[in-house]
């Protein structure tokens, strides 16, 4: 942590802060990124893939492997009951 | 039932191998459903001839070699330099090439022999391939490459399939990694095919179809150190966000910038620079003076006086650059290597690089930063606390590779890159707003890329608490979570 010291260099050197012309360049920057976010979101929530066919096929081993797990088994079976509920919520009671 | 085995035609390279080891690699790819009529065993001397097994001999001669694949009705033809392919790999690669059209050439995972080690090769990495070969010992084109790119070269003797690749990259076919297992290999640095020589040869050659100049070293057998030279005489901006702090840094206490500057101005062999330095109002005066001291008419004091906020300050740094490229840069480092901004220019200025990092150690010489590994939407960092000196089987720390991402503590970026994706975003003021970067400049098509030979100490704690907020997570997976679910380039560290 630093001592806070005197205003001096910020107050008496003439070029600490932005001209308007680079303040311009930082606004447009912030105004990109955006528009640049915003697209990005747009992309996520679109079904449209967004994935190389390398990334493709490596998630869907990924998600073989996951499926073939002890783990996701033995999780299937202890929600096996609320799963079941559930159905039996949709089918019978909806 | 896969019909794949009449589609393929596979070409095995014999050279180096001893009979047993050839007759055990044919076997193998009879094995996968090849028939023999479809199997052609490369060979440096030889007349044409067929085996017993009705497997064909052809010699390395490039007239026949072209010969033959012209005169072939294959749609694949699967190039085997060493190893055992595995049972399911014709199915798997011609699987895969079949799903996505747009793939002309692949290649795919391997392990060792015994099985007991995995090689997870990267996706494709075309800068990666100029220092080293990590294609494997398979690589699968569809026939029509060839007569793209015109064939076999007769320069390329003893390095086809590598002049083949970086040939299809150059006229923009896509090549692409099947993450599988499509065969089994010895590792060995040994140039038993003598093939070292003539990677060399056919890297300098595509480097001249590019336009690129640069200096080969030989790192290791089959690892190649680039040294592209500068184009013109870029300025570079150092972009240093600061508020003057002190720390105590092996046995004594020092501030922080300006010893990091110091560093700079004393040991960097690259001398057209700019130093753009943000300070917190509360900077002590006495570090201003000393950076105008160390850096006289080069340097930029920038304001900053407002709450913290790491991206609104790198973007206020830049606006004041004038240089054509911006060096990120916390103000915790201390340079090692003296050529590190050329290591990472060099790299910036070839064609489809977007951003380049550098390697990072800690203070005790273990890694903080060799790229980044996106997967499961959130970040972290190749190699990770690994020794200095460590490295995976794909020579990973010795090549300038493409990543996933590189942290802003140390990366070079042109201005022109930097204001075209509107720099850090002012959504994450204090984490992931690199790794944000790093994904919009991904999204222009851009690569990013890591070089192990510009190096530098990252005096920052490796038990530090980054205290990442919920916020920051849910603002960066808003906008790449789907993109970030898998690594794919630093799959071995």
């Amino acid at each position: 942590m630093n001592e806070a010291a005197g205003p001096g260099w910020a107050d008496d050197a003439a070029g600490v802060e932005l001209s308007p012309e680079e303040r311009a360049a930082e606004e447009r920057l912030a105004l990109v990124d955006r528009i640049t976010g915003l697209e990005a979101q747009v992309a996520e929530l679109q079904s449209a893939p967004l994935l190389s066919p390398t990334e493709t096929v490596a998630l869907e081993r990924n998600v073989v492997a996951i499926q073939g797990s002890t783990t996701w088994r033995v999780g299937r079976a202890v929600m096996f009951p609320v799963r079941a509920l559930r159905y039996a919520k949709r089918r019978f009671l909806s | 039932m896969n019909d794949a085995p009449s589609r393929i035609e596979a070409w095995i390279d014999a050279a180096g191998h001893a009979t047993e080891d050839l007759d055990e690699m044919i076997a193998s790819v009879l094995a996968a459903g090849v028939p023999a009529d479809a199997v052609r065993v490369v060979v440096t001397e030889d007349e044409p001839s067929t085996r017993e097994d009705g497997v064909r001999v052809v010699p390395a001669d490039v007239d026949v070699l072209n010969r033959e694949w012209r005169a072939s009705d294959a749609e694949f033809l699967m190039l085997i330099r060493r190893g055992r392919v595995e049972p399911e790999a014709v199915d798997r690669v011609t699987g895969f090439l079949d799903r996505f059209p747009e793939v002309q050439v692949a290649y795919g995972d391997s392990v060792t022999v015994r099985g007991s080690r995995a090689l997870n090769r990267p996706r494709f990495s075309p800068i990666r391939l100029r220092s080293n070969d990590y294609l494997g010992p398979l690589v699968v084109a569809r026939r029509t490459v060839l007569e793209q790119v015109g064939g076999f070269r007769p320069d390329a003797r003893r390095a086809q399939v590598l002049d083949l690749v970086l040939r299809a990259d150059e006229v923009g076919l896509a090549v692409a990694l099947v993450p599988a297992v499509l065969a089994r290999e010895d590792l060995s640095d040994v140039d038993f095919a003598s093939s070292a020589d003539a990677q060399e040869r056919v890297v300098r050659e595509h480097l001249g179809r590019c336009g690129v100049t640069a200096e080969i070293e030989r790192v290791r057998p089959f690892t190649r150190r680039l040294r592209y030279r500068i184009e013109g005489d870029p300025k570079v901006s150092i972009v240093i966000p600061t508020r003057g702090g002190s720390a105590h840094v092996a046995g004594s206490d020092r501030v922080l910038v300006a010893e990091a500057i110091r560093g700079i101005v004393e040991r960097s062999t690259y001398r057209n620079l700019e130093f753009v330095v943000v300070c917190d109002r509360e900077t002590p005066d006495a570090v201003v003076a000393d950076l105008r001291d160390l850096c006289g008419d080069d340097l930029r004091i920038v304001l900053w006086d407002a709450p913290f906020n790491f991206s609104a300050k790198m973007n206020r740094g830049a606006a004041a650059a004038t240089g054509e490229y911006l060096l990120l840069l916390n103000d915790d480092v201390e340079v090692v290597t003296d050529d590190w901004i050329e290591s990472m220019l060099g790299l910036a200025q070839q064609r489809g690089v977007g951003m380049v990092g550098a390697m990072l150690y800690f203070e005790d010489s273990t890694i903080q930063h060799a790229g980044q590994v996106y997967t499961g939407g959130v970040a972290g960092h190749a190699a990770f606390g690994l020794p200095g000196g460590h490295d995976d089987p794909l020579g990973s720390l010795v090549t300038d590779h493409e990543v996933s991402g590189v942290t802003a503590a140390c990366a070079l970026v042109s201005r022109g890159v930097f204001e075209e994706v509107g720099g850090f975003t002012l959504a994450l003021p204090g984490n992931y707003n690199d790794v944000d970067l790093n994904m919009k400049i991904r999204q222009t098509g851009r690569s990013i890329v890591f070089t192990p030979w510009a190096r530098l100490y990252h005096f920052e704690s490796k038990s530090r608490d980054p205290r990442i907020l919920p916020t920051d997570i849910e603002t960066l997976q808003s906008r790449w979570l789907r993109r970030m679910q898998v690594e794919m380039y630093s799959r071995m560290l």
